[in-house]
């Protein structure tokens, strides 16, 4: 029974891969070798255009350095805990708790310092914690994606300040905050997009998101002149206008 | 393949040399796979990162028997770019307009006696894909820019092998429809 064509042609493909060309190929089906070459050129072309293709060396390694650190956060927390100060208290009063400690820090002005502290500075973990409880005592979820507008304004001021000092990792987990600040807010936009009761509130909300955005948009093209891989920040922006997009709708275009 | 179960083991127990030694070999592959469905450098790099970021979330409930690690790792890969198309659609992005594919193709070669010598870049191959169908496009990403066996192509689309080749077989056929248009057609 004569062989599928399927599979001649499937067979000459993996000897190919291992090294054969195309006429050894045609040379062990001649009876097919007319319907076969065509296909093996292209399979030939195509592959060799694949493979031309390589990844920035920059960027393969922060990604490896990346997963490198979060190996060795997971490391760490496999490792056998110890007992916590905390440990016995049930969540909820965990969560009071924090927001009692916070507000008695606030009154020393720590809070206060630490909102305008970069990731890189010893109260930028006050000022991450600072902003979850802003979060949570946000009622409703239009005040709620109206505080992750500002949050986001945020982010891109340590984006751009980590592109000048040249720290990738830092920034990489920068983008991870900001990209979820986004989507919060497109979540937000969405739920809500089919409630006329609150359209007042929804509007102000993209109003607030597009006038940002243009503010953000300059000082991060601003910031690509001073910095020695422009190439990060041009990868923030799209993901910035992608978010900002998202947000704001099909209907909505970023004008370049 | 005895080497690479020893490896995953290894990584799954947090061995930061085998995660290493598995992202060196499949980095690469992914990468062009990704790049290939998605035409887009920024993407390409977003999701090839989110794909081991993944993996390492998820490598401990990764089983060896029925899949092998590469077919595994790709179907993450496969997953991050449909939910990246969907989102695209609903913002309404235009993949590539037709017009752009003509061009693009056109520039490759239509001469039969050029075939011998056809020579693409990714941005012609991408484009001719456009033009094929979803499951052609996928077979035509792994195996061509992923490096996948038919095997393990089978795996990540959940179709059986004998279906793979066949899908392979019309893709390829389109493809060369698409990228030399006046080559005499040959049925067997």
């Amino acid at each position: 029974m004569a062989e599928r064509f399927e599979n001649i042609l499937d067979e000459c493909l993996d000897r190919m891969r291992q090294g054969d060309g195309v006429e050894q190929c045609l040379a062990r089906y001649p009876e097919r070798a007319a319907e076969l070459e065509p296909l093996l050129r292209v399979a030939m072309a195509s592959q060799k255009a694949s493979s031309a293709v390589e990844p920035r060396p920059e960027f393969k390694a922060r990604t490896r350095y990346e997963i490198q650190s979060r190996l060795h956060d997971k490391g760490r927390e496999t490792e056998p805990r110890k007992a916590s100060l905390v440990g016995w208290m049930p969540r909820w009063a965990v969560v009071v708790a924090s927001l009692v400690l916070i507000f008695l820090v606030a009154g020393t002005g720590t809070v206060a310092a630490s909102s305008t502290s970069m990731p890189d500075d010893t109260l930028y973990p006050v000022k991450l914690a600072t902003e979850r409880v802003q979060l949570r005592l946000s009622r409703g979820d239009i005040r709620k994606a109206r505080v992750n507008v500002r949050l986001a304004d945020r982010r891109i001021k340590e984006i751009v300040y980590l592109a000048k000092k040249g720290d990738s990792r830092r920034l990489d987990r920068a983008l991870l905050r900001l990209s979820g600040h986004m989507e919060a807010i497109e979540q937000v936009i969405e739920a809500n997009a089919d409630r006329p009761k609150v359209q007042e509130a929804v509007t102000a909300l993209k109003a607030l998101l597009e006038e940002r955005f243009a503010e953000n948009e300059s000082a991060i093209q601003g910031a690509t002149n001073n910095t020695d891989d422009p190439g990060i920040l041009k990868r923030v922006l799209e993901r910035y206008r992608q978010g900002y997009q998202g947000a704001l709708g099909s209907g909505w275009r970023v004008s370049n | 393949m005895q080497r690479e179960e020893d490896l995953v083991r290894r990584a799954q127990r947090r061995e930061p040399e085998a995660f290493g030694q598995l992202y060196e070999e499949h980095f690469d592959r992914i990468y062009r796979y990704v790049m290939l469905r998605v035409r887009n450098q920024a993407d390409a790099e977003d999701i090839t990162q989110q794909v081991f970021l993944k993996a390492l979330e998820n490598l401990g409930s990764y089983r060896w028997r029925g899949m092998p690690f590469a077919s595994w790792l790709f179907r993450i890969a496969h997953n991050l770019v449909v939910d990246h198309w969907k989102k695209k659609s609903r913002e309404k992005v235009a993949a590539v307009a037709p017009e752009e594919v003509d061009q693009m193709v056109a520039e490759s070669s239509n001469d039969p006696a050029t075939l011998a010598e056809l020579k693409l870049d990714m941005k012609q191959l991408s484009a001719a894909c456009e033009q094929l169908s979803d499951g052609q496009r996928e077979i035509i990403s792994l195996r061509f820019a992923g490096g996948l066996s038919v095997a393990e192509a089978a795996k990540v689309m959940g179709k059986s092998e004998g279906a793979v080749k066949v899908l392979q077989h019309a893709a390829l056929v389109k493809l060369r429809r698409i990228l030399c248009p006046s080559v005499e057609e040959v049925h067997g």
